[in-house]
């Protein structure tokens, strides 16, 4: 067979690799600010720079940006090498490195603007959306494209790892990402309430899944045997733990959910597929650390390995935590506290981080034809990073574990112990050495970024690497004695097909019971749609991230419903588009703020609007001064309305007509209201909406004489 | 391992000064907590995680013993070879130890005294446990060492009997890999950019360890969904609910100081200090810091929404008026607590503050029969406020 002659593309490896660094560096330092954010409150400057609108940007930048540029990065760098061709296509390659550059910057400005889908992990509005559906298919193009040109008769098990995390990502995110335009920045889910709940959450948990986990597993699979230079320990592993791996992960999204209002059969499948998800993902994990069986004397002195593999360990950690914090009895304690935050952490800052940088330090020098500027900066580096890791996560361990026994701990006489504020404010120190833990870690990439500068000043760029391989003969024999799943790793898209079936069928077994079983949501006839102010009430709400911090989901406890009133019903969440049930609880729930024990008078919403620390000394909540000056957007109040109608909420014909007739009869009344407390404000501000929508809440369901059980 | 060795120290070192900055600081906080009542099941948990740490603390100590005695005579053995910085790293490594082990100890047998289990007590009690778990696999490691030193003639390529049984185990249990030196006979024909393939089997544990947990899925899913053995988190709730309620009433049935809206004593000076406290720390936000009002309602005129008698703001604490902004403060404070806060309330009257909020609601008097009562107090009331 003739040896064909072609060229790698490096210069695309290089960009993304450029891009990552920058991202992850932006990323971080927005994530070291809101870290700061929450122990001085006086951080949150103007209504652009404050947490509930910072702290998405964080989250987006450091898993789309950071992550998704490495992610890349690994795959355009190892696909054309486990192919043996060039890219399917350059321009497509460039338009996928702009095209996504572009829509970081566009979730860079539109965040802080407060333009917001308000679903964590996918906030960006819908025409953002469209466009990460279609750059997201340009990736997929350019790599199916180069598998079909391959001169590699087999897939390598990292390209079926990358297979499964374009088709799973492209449907999580158009599934999740239905929504209702109402203008060009402004729209509102498809689903409501519990609905929405679960389709976010399979959103959300796979995610993790099939956007820092699996193609993670890919680079793991690659990069780690090349910087090794041994044999990877288990072919029959890899096959085992990736179809177990892509099948279960789908089922767990549930979990995130446990105690709320969905129904509990969902909440049982996502606890039972939590747990089985154990083994599959160690099996990824062993398949890494055994690969370095013979090499271990190495890992000592090559710094590269050290980041693989603490990076392998800490994937290790997260993912038995998970299934771990997926069990009832430790999420009825875990959830909604900063342990959560700090499982996650150990997931980004070590697996993604940890193997980012390993891979980063491998791949330059060799793009660019050269050797690593320092090896002992890119060891102070992996220093800084570890101790910054643990740093991090062990206060956030004992702050969550503190702060959940605080909530529930009752006295003698049968009363709560502690107000939520006391428990918040007894978090500020720990809060603060967690912010320590960052900056080490940030102090280190730092210096990855000051050492990877001065590496690629001495070398320069390989844009084409000259590489030579034989095409694939037509005819293929198999061998006798063959495993059965090599066939299957000739057949790309066969192989695509096969995985696309494996992670439709969890999701739609949770989903589709759930959109047409009426019974899994059980009506409120008291139930009712907002009114006009509510909505825009609740649209500011949304706006200034206020979900970040505050749930609307009170659990079936003692300690909750105590605290807050009547647990949380299925039925009370039929209008809310989208669901605000939260997954963090900085401040107090709120889904019975409007009435019971927690009302509060509009001054006091009013007073604690203007400055939090006013009404509760000691608050860590941004103060919102700028809804005492804004007017309420009128103008989109028909629209609004419209669109509600349109997504299921009944609001009667004509009613968008009216609507605003009826939101300033309602704000005058609050406004009104505000002047017998002796303060002057117009109805037409914001801050009235707002009052108006906290005033609502949970005030639905205390009309109702039988509230309905959840299933 | 022998380029870590230096460093184990030092860590060892800086971990045992941390310990020794952080645990008298922490029994301090317990000490300051010591007047908690004690419930009998979290005693229970007390007397374990005693017990562990004791117990834990006796294999520290002796861990240390025997790596003490391995240590000298590592120490006399190798004065013949070259090895003495690393063996006398090794005793001092050894010694530190030991040295942690008093001082870990020290606070558990404190602890008792206690008796209950708040929050600091406990965290104290485990990390004494993670300090004595910690310095029992690092006892462990040097001892595993100083063996090693102390093998006869150090037997090359003749494998001790334990590893012998480690490999088994391994082999066994654990990957069931093939021997890296073997590994030719199971590598694949595939290659992929130069990376290459094993064939080993599945690690056993692996394998069994994901059985177990389908079995245990599957096992869950019956439970709840099928037998319905399992609770559901209503039932949960339910259960949760009328255990507080049992609980609820057999601490009513104990307690002595019975006081209702009907019957509200008014507190002595210094129950009225603990009342002024309780309000500087809950009411100002609403009713200012001297009772002038706010958000809420001025306190120290003659004007009440409710009524202003000792009964009446007792009840208005105790049942709140949801809808003017007044929450209901019996789940959170114990009935002689709201009636220390009315009668701090109650002291206000009269006491003119800047920047008072307009009268709101009626003209309230005292009935003719309270004033001796309020009289005296109002004499206490001053005092309170003069001494502050």
């Amino acid at each position: 067979m003739q040896v064909e002659k072609f060229y790698y593309d490096n210069r695309i490896v290089k960009n993304f690799a450029f891009a990552t660094i920058l991202w992850g560096a932006v990323g971080m330092l927005a994530g070291l600010w809101v870290a700061l954010q929450l122990v001085f409150p006086s951080l949150n400057i103007t209504q652009y720079g404050s947490f509930g609108r910072l702290r998405p940007l964080h989250t987006n930048a450091v898993i789309f940006a950071f992550v998704g540029n490495g992610l890349f990065m690994g795959v355009y760098y190892s696909l054309q090498r486990l192919c043996k061709a060039r890219m399917f296509s350059d321009l497509l390659s460039k338009i996928h490195f702009w095209g996504w550059q572009l829509i970081i910057v566009a979730a860079a400005l539109t965040l802080p603007l407060g333009l917001t889908t308000a679903k964590e992990y996918a906030e960006l509005e819908w025409p953002i959306d469209i466009a990460i559906a279609l750059i997201w298919v340009v990736f997929g193009i350019n790599m199916i494209g180069t598998i079909i040109k391959r001169r590699e008769k087999h897939l390598y098990v990292a390209i079926w790892f990358y297979i499964a995390t374009f088709v799973t990502v492209a449907v999580l995110h158009i599934v999740n990402s239905f929504e209702m335009p109402v203008s060009l920045f402004k729209s509102y889910s498809w689903y409501a309430g519990v609905q929405d709940a679960l389709v976010q959450w399979w959103y959300g948990h796979n995610a993790v899944a099939f956007f820092l986990t699996t193609p993670y597993l890919g680079l793991m699979y690659y990069f780690m045997p090349k910087a090794a230079n041994r044999p990877v320990f288990s072919y029959r592993l890899s096959i085992i733990h990736f179809w177990a791996l892509i099948f279960l992960y789908i089922w767990a999204g549930p979990h995130h959910l446990l105690y709320t209002a969905l129904p509990n059969w969902a909440q049982s499948l996502g606890v039972a597929f939590s747990f089985m998800l154990i083994f599959p993902s160690w099996g990824g994990m062993i398949n890494g650390l055994l690969t370095l069986r013979g090499a271990w004397d190495r890992v000592r002195d090559d710094v590269i390995l050290k980041f693989m593999v603490v990076a392998v360990t800490a994937y290790g950690m997260s993912t038995f935590e998970g299934p771990m914090l997926s069990l009832k009895n430790v999420n009825a304690i875990a959830h909604f506290t900063d342990w959560i935050i700090a499982h996650v952490h150990i997931g980004a800052l070590g697996w993604n981080g940890m193997l980012t940088f390993g891979i980063l330090y491998w791949l330059i020098p060799r793009i660019f034809k050269t050797e690593l500027y320092s090896k002992k900066l890119a060891n102070n580096h992996f220093w800084l990073g570890t101790l910054g890791m643990i740093f991090y996560a062990v206060p956030l361990y004992w702050a969550g574990f503190t702060q959940s026994s605080m909530w529930k701990q009752f006295t003698e006489a049968g009363q709560l112990k502690y107000t939520f504020l006391e428990t918040v404010t007894y978090l500020k120190p720990f809060y603060l050495m967690r912010a320590g833990g960052g900056l080490l870690y940030l102090i280190g990439v730092f210096i990855m970024v000051y050492n990877i500068y001065k590496t690629v000043k001495t070398g320069s760029l390989v844009a084409d690497e000259a590489a030579e391989a034989a095409p694939i003969e037509k005819e293929h024999h198999a061998h006798a004695g063959e495993h059965w799943h090599r066939r299957l790793e000739r057949k790309p898209v066969l192989f695509m097909v096969l995985s696309l079936i494996v992670i439709l069928i969890g999701g739609a077994i949770e989903m589709v019971p759930t959109f047409l079983i009426k019974s899994n949501v059980p009506t409120i006839s008291s139930v009712k749609p907002y009114t006009p102010l509510e909505l825009q009430g609740r649209d500011i709400y949304q706006r200034e991230g206020c979900y970040v911090c505050h749930s609307q989901m009170v659990r079936p406890f003692r300690s909750e419903t105590e605290r807050y009133g009547e647990y949380s019903k299925a039925g009370e969440f039929v209008y809310d588009h989208p669901f605000q049930w939260g997954s963090k609880r900085t401040g107090p729930d709120l889904a019975r703020e409007g009435v019971g024990n927690l009302k509060k008078t509009d001054g006091w919403h009013f007073r604690h609007f203007r400055e939090p620390s006013s009404m509760s000394e000691g608050s860590i909540m941004p103060a919102y001064p700028h809804l005492l000056e804004q007017t309420i957007d009128t103008a989109s109040t028909e629209g609004k309305i419209n669109a509600m109608r349109t997504v299921g909420v009944p609001y009667e014909k004509g009613f968008e007509k009216t609507a605003n007739a009826v939101l300033m009869e309602q704000a005058t009344s609050i406004s009104t209201n505000l002047l017998a407390d002796s303060i002057k404000v117009a109805p037409s501000r914001e801050v009235i909406a707002l009052i108006a929508y906290m005033q609502r809440l949970g005030k639905d369901i205390s009309k109702s004489p039988t509230p309905a059980q959840n299933r | 391992m022998k380029y870590m060795l230096p460093k184990l120290p030092k860590i060892a070192v800086t971990c045992a000064a941390l310990i020794m900055a952080v645990l008298p600081a922490m029994a301090q906080t317990a000490a300051d907590a010591a007047p908690q009542k004690v419930t009998s099941p979290t005693n229970l948990l007390a007397y374990l995680l005693v017990a562990t740490a004791v117990i834990l603390a006796i294999i520290v100590w002796g861990l240390g013993k025997v790596l003490i005695v391995m240590g000298r005579q590592v120490l006399e053995k190798s004065k013949a070879a070259g090895t003495a910085v690393i063996t006398i790293l090794l005793v001092l490594m050894a010694q530190l130890s030991f040295a942690q082990t008093p001082d870990a100890a020290a606070p558990v047998e404190v602890v008792p005294n206690y008796g209950g289990l708040n929050p600091n007590e406990f965290y104290l009690l485990v990390l004494v446990i993670i300090v004595e778990v910690c310095a029992i696999l690092f006892l462990g490691f040097g001892i595993r060492r100083m063996y090693q030193e102390l093998l006869p003639g150090k037997a090359v390529g003749e494998p001790s009997k334990l590893m012998e049984w480690w490999n088994n185990l391994d082999k066994k249990i654990f990957t069931k890999a093939v021997p890296v030196e073997k590994e030719a006979d199971v590598l694949l024909d595939h290659d992929y950019d130069g990376i290459k393939e094993l064939d080993n089997a599945l690690p056993p544990w692996w394998k069994y360890g994901f059985y177990i947990t389908i079995a245990v899925a599957f096992v869950y899913i019956i439970n709840f969904h099928v037998m319905g053995s399992g609770k559901n988190p209503s039932q949960e709730y339910l259960s949760e609910m009328e255990k507080a309620r049992v609980e609820k009433e057999a601490y009513d049935a104990n307690n002595k100081d019975k006081i209702d809206e009907k019957n509200v004593p008014m507190a002595d000076a210094t129950g009225i200090a603990t009342g002024k406290e309780i309000y500087g720390a809950n009411c100002v936000a609403c009713h200012g810091k001297l009772g002038e009002g706010g958000a809420g309602p001025n306190l120290t005129d003659n004007f009440w929404i409710h009524k202003g008698s000792l009964n009446d703001i007792y009840n208005t604490l105790k049942v709140g008026y949801a809808d003017k902004g007044m929450q209901s403060w019996a789940g959170k404070f114990s009935p002689k607590e709201m009636s220390q806060i009315a009668s701090y309330v109650k002291t206000l009257k009269g006491t003119n503050p800047p920047n008072p909020k307009a009268a709101q609601g009626d003209l309230y008097t005292d009935a003719p029969v309270a004033k001796p009562d309020s009289v005296v107090v109002k004499a206490d009331s001053i005092a309170v406020v003069k001494t502050k």
